[in-house]
């Protein structure tokens, strides 16, 4: 992976937001690279700054929030300073994003061809008679069967499934190197996620775009991507390759996660519960964000932030008790028994 | 397992929602959100109903609650049926000859003797009303099943309560949490309007919240409390019976989990019986003894968890397992991945409901319905090549 050029690179990325109640630090500080062809999952829970991140990368922002600090580096650019015409060739053409909801994201008065097409005629400067032979394609492509009828009907005459696939053909109109998809599978049955996994894996297969996938599905993290991010309150708290992460995990939220959720292949007795909820941003506690949740946080943890700690080659994890979590884990399993 | 006693049975359920249209509003078709399904819930068990969206597992939930009309069907709640409970004049005389008095006719026809013919049925319901009709007749029936209905029905209301899946539309806003929770116990006359504060707070306690916290309204809340409320106003009438209708479904993941290990205390302690209704495979696995996945308004399997798991015998149940993602990112596991869509309840596919989709789908099951079949102990199965796929 580490040989290949990074398509992005994101760099110490800050997003605030301005709002009533004082500047929430919705994002504060994360890095990662993108390769061509890999897949990046950035995972955690509602709050932890993962659609904003996103968001940023699109400059998709509502108008109270803006980038203080921290690069976006597309094809050695920087996204945060492109003018507004700059972006717009980008965004949909280069870097193309899909929602969780497609019932909202897609425009219930215009066609769904109406809709592709538009990207195609903007940044491919096709003719629409071409356009939409392209539109066409582009849907038989996403497995909508009878295209042909499809291109001419509107968002509300297609299922779920349906949508979610038409939004993937409008994201991929483009030929774009970075496909970010914010939840994709979220409101969707799990047979129809599998279908649409399946999906954008033979996609990525043929089209060789990088992926960022944002979920809070571990499941649908594991099964997808190569590398990971674990974001807790605006910031990475460990991120690495997608087996370490499971494996291996370095950071007691990671590992209170994995633990945390049921499964199907494997039988537990009682599920590890991470005690208290998210605080609101403007509430986070004073060093380690997660200390006042966290199973091993000791005095240190409450006053003094950490820093992203490299464990091995290419995983990091934001933590005072790296090295206890292993034999404290061990403990608490015992105890359990 | 074997030898608990059945707290609810359910026989034929159905819930059809009429589809008007027009200038006089004429029904023009009937959606079938539960289309004839039978099922008991013993005594202290979980059990989970799963299924995506549309397979009519929330009616089924809200039906056997009575928070819905069901069309037609039995709903039996600790031996006693309280279908007419919540009928009228002629709906309940059309009800008692559907369900009964055809087989009491029928049964004292084939036995000569009365007592044998009461002793032919096996239900203890049956027995008790087939006794009133052959010795008090037609008028001796309906004398019995409709008188005290208002005490019956809150009798019912005590014992069989739900909790919602939106916990912020279903607490009301301007209700401190105090009136929430101790209404129903109010109602029922279960305490004294002195001793409010005492049981909400130990109930508040029990459910992981502070004692104080009774003076404060539901949007002081986070997502997770206020599904605890939720647990915890239930709880309050010591009800026999729980419906949890998606209760976990909106919550994080870390406050999921919080949510079920407290619903599996409670229970254990209160020794509850529990319907978990909800689309995700892993959670009802966890937290239910037997499992019915359901499919377009009918069940596709019931059985105990682990044979569910371990040994399923539908394609659907198959083909539903295969598709969740596992959480290691070592086990690559072949997918089935089924064709299309669940198609519309309103226009359900002829004979075997999951055929257009199914794998090993054959002649017969364009044609012929499958009905729920014992295919082993304990484990029913609604296909008619059960057991033949396997992933």
């Amino acid at each position: 992976m580490s040989d290949k050029e990074p398509i992005l690179k994101v760099k110490n990325l800050k997003t605030y937001f301005k709002t009533e109640d004082g500047i929430v630090k919705a994002v504060n500080g994360i890095d990662f690279d993108l390769c061509p062809g890999e897949t990046l999952a950035i995972v955690g829970e509602s709050g932890s700054g993962k659609s904003v991140t996103s968001l940023s990368i699109m400059r998709l922002l509502d108008t109270n929030g803006y980038i203080p600090e921290g690069e976006i580096i597309y094809k050695g650019k920087n996204v945060t300073k492109m003018s507004d015409s700059e972006m717009r060739s980008v965004r949909g053409n280069e870097i193309a994003m899909i929602f969780q909801e497609p019932m909202t994201a897609l425009n219930p008065v215009f066609t769904i061809g109406e809709q592709i097409t538009e990207a195609i005629t903007l940044h491919m400067k096709m003719n629409e008679e071409d356009a939409k032979t392209r539109a066409v394609d582009l849907l038989r492509k996403v497995g909508i069967p009878e295209p042909e009828k499809r291109v001419d009907q509107y968002p509300h005459e297609l299922s779920g499934g349906m949508r979610q696939r038409a939004m993937i053909a409008m994201a991929l109109s483009c030929n774009p190197s970075i496909l970010i998809a914010d939840e994709p599978t979220t409101a969707l049955d799990v047979t129809i996620q599998a279908q649409i996994l399946e999906l954008m894996k033979d996609l990525q297969k043929e089209f060789g775009m990088a992926i960022i996938f944002i979920t809070h599905d571990l499941g649908v993290v594991a099964e997808m991507s190569d590398r990971a991010i674990v974001m807790y309150g605006g910031e990475t708290v460990e991120q690495g390759d997608i087996v370490n992460i499971y494996k291996n995990p370095r950071h007691p939220y990671t590992w209170g996660l994995m633990n945390s959720i049921p499964r199907i292949d494997i039988d537990t007795e009682r599920l590890w519960a991470i005690p208290g909820v998210v605080p609101s941003p403007l509430n986070f506690p004073k060093g380690c964000k997660f200390s006042n949740r966290c199973f091993l946080a000791s005095d240190k943890c409450k006053t003094d932030h950490p820093g992203l700690e490299t464990i091995e080659n290419d995983h990091f994890s934001r933590c005072w008790h790296i090295d206890k979590l292993v034999e404290e884990v061990k403990k608490v399993r015992a105890g359990d028994k | 397992m074997e030898d608990k006693k059945i707290l609810l049975k359910v026989d034929n359920l159905k819930k059809y929602f009429p589809v008007r249209a027009g200038v006089f509003k004429k029904v023009v078709a009937q959606v079938k959100a539960v289309d004839d399904i039978s099922f008991d819930v013993r005594q202290g068990e979980t059990l989970g109903l799963v299924g995506e969206s549309g397979c009519g597992k929330s009616t089924t939930g809200m039906s056997v609650l009575r928070l819905m009309d069901p069309t037609a069907g039995r709903i039996m709640l600790d031996g006693e049926d309280t279908t007419t409970w919540f009928m009228k004049g002629s709906q309940m005389k059309k009800y008692l000859n559907d369900t009964y008095l055809e087989r009491f006719e029928k049964a004292r026809s084939d036995f000569k003797n009365q007592n044998e013919a009461i002793e032919f049925f096996q239900n203890e319901i049956d027995r008790k009303y087939a006794k009133v009709y052959f010795e008090e007749g037609i008028a001796g029936l309906k004398k019995l099943v409709d008188t005290g209905n208002n005490h019956k029905r809150k009798y019912f209301r005590r014992n069989a309560q739900i909790i919602f899946q939106d916990p912020y539309s279903s607490l009301n806003p301007r209700q401190r949490i105090k009136n929430i929770i101790a209404e129903g116990m109010l109602t029922h006359n279960l305490i004294k309007p002195s001793d409010v504060n005492n049981v909400v707070g130990d109930l508040l306690d029990k459910v992981g919240l502070q004692k104080d916290y009774m003076y404060r309204f539901p949007h002081q809340f986070s997502g997770g409390q206020r599904q605890r409320i939720g647990i915890a106003r239930a709880l309050a009438l010591n009800p026999k019976l729980i419906v949890s209708d998606e209760a976990v479904s909106a919550l994080d993941v870390s406050v999921q989990s919080q949510v079920i290990n407290l619903m599996m205390d409670i229970q254990k302690e209160y020794k509850l019986t529990f319907i978990f209704i909800a689309h995700d495979l892993a959670v009802v696995k966890h937290i239910s003894d037997r499992i019915a996945v359901m499919y377009l308004g009918k069940i596709a399997e019931l059985t105990s968890k682990e044979k569910l798991f371990e040994k399923p015998m539908h394609p659907y149940t198959v083909s539903l397992m295969s598709a969740i993602p596992v959480p290691d990112p070592e086990v690559k596991k072949k997918r089935i991945i089924l064709k299309g869509d669940v198609p519309s309840p309103l226009n359900p596919p002829k004979g075997c409901r999951f055929h257009p989709r199914c794998p090993i789908a054959k002649d017969i099951c364009s044609k012929i319905e499958p009905p729920l079949k014992m295919i082993e102990e304990d484990h029913y199965v609604s296909c008619h090549f059960a057991g033949e796929f396997r992933s």
